[in-house]
């Protein structure tokens, strides 16, 4: 079985490598075309790259054993966030994908400096993109590395499969840009969609049907079917948090950019709310059967790979492919956003140099490389596989302050530069705070939520007291 | 300010937006009650069956309806306004 995982793993490999080969090809030689494919991306594609960066490896091994190990309370959230997201693609999604074709924007910070007339703003919202993505992409290596050692039986290493799976996604993402990516998230999107719906298929097969097997999980744990008003907390804020997300993070964002026209945005959208309605489902019945399938397990992310040994265990290679494209399919894209963050955000208002041609693509393209680097070094500290981690998940919540600033280019033009940078650095000094223990939140309600109330009411007051600046482009 | 030509000059799609918006709303308060435990609580059950499976998947079905109505009634026309307007054509 180790030798089957191997060989499947490294097959797997070699074809995206292959795949970078062939977008490399077909790609032109600017960071348009670079970083969003010209935007050129039909339904289809604009869905199924959406869909596989959104649903990283928790999707599947996380949110099952979510289910299975706090019920309902996280149920709803899921479908909540999941659901709530694919409607913002048309309420805020929308007006993106229309000003960014209008003025060529690449990353979220342009789209608000245009809009502020200023450049302090767009420094904060790249520091808050590269503080949100960084961890989330060291938490998908850290993933994969663990996955790989346990499912081989240490035969390969944790620190052979970082190396590995860092150098391959560099590769192709050196290679072909975003149409590499998007090649190869038509690959991880099927393989992990594939596993939740086997996953759901094995869970009612050993049930013995879905009737019973729910007759089954209520019987075994009858108090996770119950909604906990003392969570509500904990539950609103996952939902909110995460749901804001689907929009916020900058390579979600980036990819309201990318549509050919407005069918192509749109239908998109509704590609996007059936494949979610198909994902969630299954995600669902494995977590909700296994309650009643699978008796004490404690590390609940253990509970699909529990369910693949224990009744499909030829299947195991799958398993462990599908959570590796999982997690390149996450990672691939946030390494591309940070980059274009660092070129367009970073380097170029500094420099004052116009990087849309050759030299920008060429300093993008290193700057990958560099960042698999860095982010292969932090996955080897040994600390990275323990609190760090936690931290890390901790700091996407920094994401949701990025709506504070894009009201004013969305539905307020009242909205200041001083409102939008303090209400920024408000929501941050908020959540920091929390983070260090300074106060406790009741109904154990988690810091973003609260900390966008906060930036908001910031954002209203300042806005009133100071004036717009002139020289706004939107 | 991000302005929409298309949904401030034609009426009838603007009234379905704000339709569809109000739809969502409904459907996010639904959510909020359900996962602030007042809706599928201790002892809120229908057949003996916990009542939060009903509001999943109510949840779901609602969602389903959601995508289908807005994008027949408001997303394609929209696109097709918006793409005609300013020359867009989607591959075939």
């Amino acid at each position: 079985m180790v030798t089957a995982i191997i060989i499947t793993i490294a097959l797997y490999a070699l074809l995206t490598v292959y795949l970078g080969f062939r977008a490399n090809q077909g790609s032109l030689d600017n960071v348009n075309d670079y970083f969003l494919a010209s935007r050129t991306l039909s339904s289809s594609h604009l869905a199924v790259t959406t869909m596989a960066t959104w649903f990283s490896t928790f999707a599947f091994l996380g949110a099952p054993g979510f289910y299975y190990s706090k019920g309902f309370a996280w149920g709803m959230a899921i479908i909540f966030y999941v659901f709530v997201g694919v409607l913002l693609l048309w309420f805020i999604g929308r007006k993106l994908w229309m000003v960014a074709r209008e003025k060529g924007y690449i990353t979220p910070a342009e789209l608000l400096v245009d809009f502020y007339n200023n450049r302090t703003i767009g420094y904060i919202t790249a520091l808050i993109s590269i503080l949100s993505l960084i961890p989330y992409v060291l938490i998908q290596v850290v993933a994969i590395g663990k996955v790989i050692e346990g499912s081989t039986d240490g035969f390969v290493s944790y620190e052979v499969a970082v190396v590995v799976a860092g150098a391959v996604a560099a590769f192709y993402v050196f290679l072909g840009g975003m149409r590499a990516i998007i090649l190869t998230d038509w690959i991880q999107g099927i393989l992990f969609a594939g596993v939740i719906v086997i996953s759901a298929i094995v869970t009612i097969y050993a049930s013995g049907g879905f009737v019973p097997g729910i007759e089954n999980s209520i019987a075994a744990q009858p108090d996770l079917f119950v909604m906990d008003p003392d969570n509500m907390g904990f539950t609103m804020s996952l939902a909110f948090s995460w749901m804001l997300g689907f929009i916020l993070l900058p390579h979600l964002w980036q990819r309201t950019y990318m549509a050919e026209s407005a069918q192509a945005y749109t239908k998109s959208i509704y590609y996007q709310a059936i494949i979610t309605v198909v994902l969630i489902t299954g995600i669902s019945i494995t977590g909700l059967l296994s309650i009643g399938l699978v008796d004490g397990l404690e590390d609940s992310d253990k509970l699909v790979p529990t369910l693949f040994s224990t009744y499909i265990p030829w299947a195991a290679p799958l398993l462990v492919l599908a959570t590796f494209a999982a997690g390149m399919s996450t990672t691939d894209s946030q390494l591309l956003t940070v980059s274009s963050v660092f070129v367009r955000d970073i380097i170029h208002p500094i420099t004052k140099e116009r990087l849309e041609k050759h030299r920008g693509k060429m300093i993008s393209r290193y700057l990958v490389i560099a960042l698999v680097g860095f982010i292969t070094i932090l996955a080897l500290l040994p600390e990275s596989q323990g609190p760090i981690v936690l931290l890390a998940s901790k700091g996407i919540g920094i994401v949701v302050l990025l709506l504070i600033p894009l009201i004013g280019p969305l539905y307020w033009e009242k909205a200041t530069a001083t409102g939008a940078i303090w209400g920024m650095l408000s929501g941050f000094s908020f959540q920091l705070a929390y983070e260090f223990n300074a106060f406790e939140l009741p109904y154990s309600f988690g810091a973003p939520i609260p900390s966008l109330v906060i930036g908001l009411i910031v954002l209203f007051l300042l806005s009133n007291l100071s004036s717009r600046k002139e020289g706004a482009v939107i | 300010m991000i302005k929409d030509n298309i949904l401030t000059k034609d009426k009838a799609l603007y009234r379905r937006h704000t339709r569809f918006f109000l739809y969502s709303l409904i459907y996010i308060l639904f959510m909020v009650i359900s996962m602030a435990g007042i809706l599928g609580g201790e002892g809120q059950e229908i057949a003996g069956i916990p009542l939060t499976l009903f509001l999943a998947l109510g949840s779901i079905l609602y969602f389903l309806f959601l995508a289908m109505y807005g994008y027949r009634s408001l997303l394609k026309p929209w696109a097709e306004a918006f793409d005609k307007q300013s020359g867009l054509k989607r591959k075939k």
